[in-house]
């Protein structure tokens, strides 16, 4: 198991956001977080990567504990996240941006590279140049994507993957992300577009009020109307 | 052919002005405009290393002016016990002011914003006090320096000329050191923490480290600016770190225009001059000044005077964008 969400309470303040949630991500799969807004997806993801402590509860990542490290060290583990917002680095240039931060601490024998992120995003090339934004929502989309995958993570989430992105563009992307999936990276993925989400993810979480409401496989969800009625508004 | 930049020509021409003015300045007799270049580049170095923290890393500190009084303490104190050896001065005020930034950055750098600004206004000035308290070291009065620091043979400081081209040698050396610093890995981490500190931390970096030691080589420049000034003034006093000092190094980095590599050369050429000309003009040249800065500011808007050279660039026949 790569990834393993043990029972998490999350706090802001004195407001509780997660309720003992719990979830896990195997390696080399695809595993899908989904849920209506507020219901605490990117309060889950953020737990994990350690921008957020959680009071109670475990997060294990291949076998180790890393609620307790902040969050440079999570990273450093070889989680990568495409947060939601993409938040690229506007005073960075495109080229900047993709290779102030690479790192290969996992020691991958095929790290990713700048040509490699290239590659798979050949748009960025021409706009290697401009600052990080001046881009289209796209490109920052697979800026901010090649970016984490320039970490060489084992473990890469995707916070609102597709979120604000023109149809053309979303379904390019969801490409890519298959692509990415060959490689062998595990994916967390956080979106909106349950079609997409069924044929790329192999299993699939539903969280309600900050607690996982329901778990299964794509074929379980995609031919239960009433679940996608009741905790997706579908 | 790449085409240059009006700006990149208009920064050449004042290297290249820098380097010929002590012989200008000689043949026209006219020495104290040499004492007032030599002032305007020590504090360059001062506003370039400020430039550091403030225009790369988004760290505004209004208690910079405490390395300018450590490095001029590292010449003045030995001095006071007759040592005049410029490599123990110059590694005094390396050593001490990088230790001082090392400790009170370890504290400031816990916090953002107001705070951190409330912060290094503190430390300056629980320095700036303790020294006013040292009646040996001349309290509030201050020290005279009876020579400067020596070098053997190879630098003669006595000569105002030695001085100037030591002083000039130093601030091209850290502007090249931090043109390196800041296009390498460390300086984009830096950038980038000042934009969104969390995404570069959840990138791997542990920016408070990186912070940390942006902060202590910006405070160690800014010692060896003040081991210059304490040579030039012949003079060492605790107002040279009070916190007022801080602020006007901050405008001249302002006027210049935060960031920019040049900016500090610029901004405290401009900030000098206005000063000097009309101190020497009218008694009551504070308000023009004042007012005069407030519309450097405010025209030369974003970017300050980099800025509008930057504008230049982008007007037809120039350069264009980057």
């Amino acid at each position: 198991m790569t990834l393993a969400v043990k029972n998490i309470e999350t706090f802001y303040g004195g407001s509780q956001a997660l309720f003992g949630l719990s979830l896990e991500a195997r390696g080399g799969a695809a595993t899908s977080l989904l849920g209506r807004n507020g219901m605490g997806k990117t309060t889950t993801v953020n737990s994990i990567i350690g921008t957020l402590r959680c009071r109670r509860g475990e997060i294990f990542y291949r076998g180790e504990k890393i609620s307790d490290l902040p969050a440079f060290a999570v990273a450093q583990k070889g989680i990568g996240l495409v947060p939601e917002g993409r938040q690229i680095f506007p005073n960075l240039n495109v080229r900047e941006n993709l290779t102030a931060t690479a790192a290969n601490y996992n020691n991958s024998p095929a790290p990713w590279t700048l040509d490699s992120v290239l590659d798979l995003f050949p748009q960025l090339k021409k706009r290697l140049n401009n600052m990080g934004d001046q881009l289209s929502g796209g490109e920052q989309q697979m800026l901010a994507t090649g970016r984490a995958l320039m970490l060489n993570p084992e473990l890469l989430i995707l916070d609102e993957a597709t979120e604000g992105l023109a149809p053309l563009v979303q379904r390019d992307f969801w490409r890519k992300l298959h692509e990415i999936k060959q490689t062998g990276i595990s994916l967390l993925i956080i979106d909106k577009n349950l079609h997409e989400l069924c044929r790329l993810a192999d299993y699939h979480y539903i969280i309600e009020k900050g607690a996982i409401a329901w778990h299964g496989a794509s074929d379980a969800l995609r031919s239960d109307a009433a679940l996608k009625a009741r905790y997706l508004g579908i | 052919m790449t085409p240059v930049s009006r700006s990149a020509g208009v920064y050449a021409l004042i290297v290249v002005l820098l380097l010929a003015a002590p012989p200008v300045i000689s043949f026209t007799g006219q020495a104290f405009y040499l004492d007032l270049l030599t002032r305007a580049l020590i504090l360059a170095i001062a506003v370039a290393s400020l430039n550091l923290i403030v225009g790369c890393g988004g760290m505004i500190s209004l208690g910079h002016a405490a390395y300018i009084g450590i490095g001029a303490y590292s010449v003045g104190i030995p001095a006071y016990y007759e040592v005049y050896n410029g490599f123990i001065h110059l590694g005094l005020a390396l050593a001490c002011s990088a230790a001082f930034a090392l400790l009170t950055g370890a504290v400031c750098l816990r916090t953002r914003g107001l705070y951190f600004i409330l912060i290094t206004l503190a430390f300056s000035q629980m320095l700036y006090f303790t020294l006013v308290s040292i009646d040996e070291y001349g309290a509030d009065d201050g020290l005279l320096i009876h020579r400067r620091s020596e070098f053997g043979g190879a630098l003669d400081l006595e000569h105002p000329a030695a001085l100037y081209y030591a002083v000039l040698a130093a601030l091209l050396l850290f502007l090249f050191a931090m043109h390196r610093l800041i296009h390498a890995r460390f300086g984009r981490v830096i950038f980038g923490s000042k934009h969104n500190d969390s995404r570069m931390q959840a990138l791997g970096f542990d920016t408070y480290k990186y912070r940390l030691a942006c902060y202590v080589i910006s405070g160690a420049m800014c010692g060896v600016a003040g081991f210059f000034l304490g040579n030039f003034t012949h003079f060492i006093s605790p107002e040279m770190m009070d916190w007022t000092r801080s602020a006007e190094l901050i405008f001249m980095l302002v006027i210049g225009g935060a960031g920019a590599l040049f900016a500090p050369v610029t901004g405290t050429a401009a900030f000098l001059l206005l000063e000097e000309f009309l101190s020497g003009w009218t008694l009551h040249w504070h308000l023009m000044f004042g007012l005069l800065l407030i519309a450097l500011v405010m025209f030369a808007g974003r970017g300050g005077l980099h800025g509008a050279l930057m504008r230049l660039d982008h007007r037809p026949g120039g350069p264009g964008k980057r």
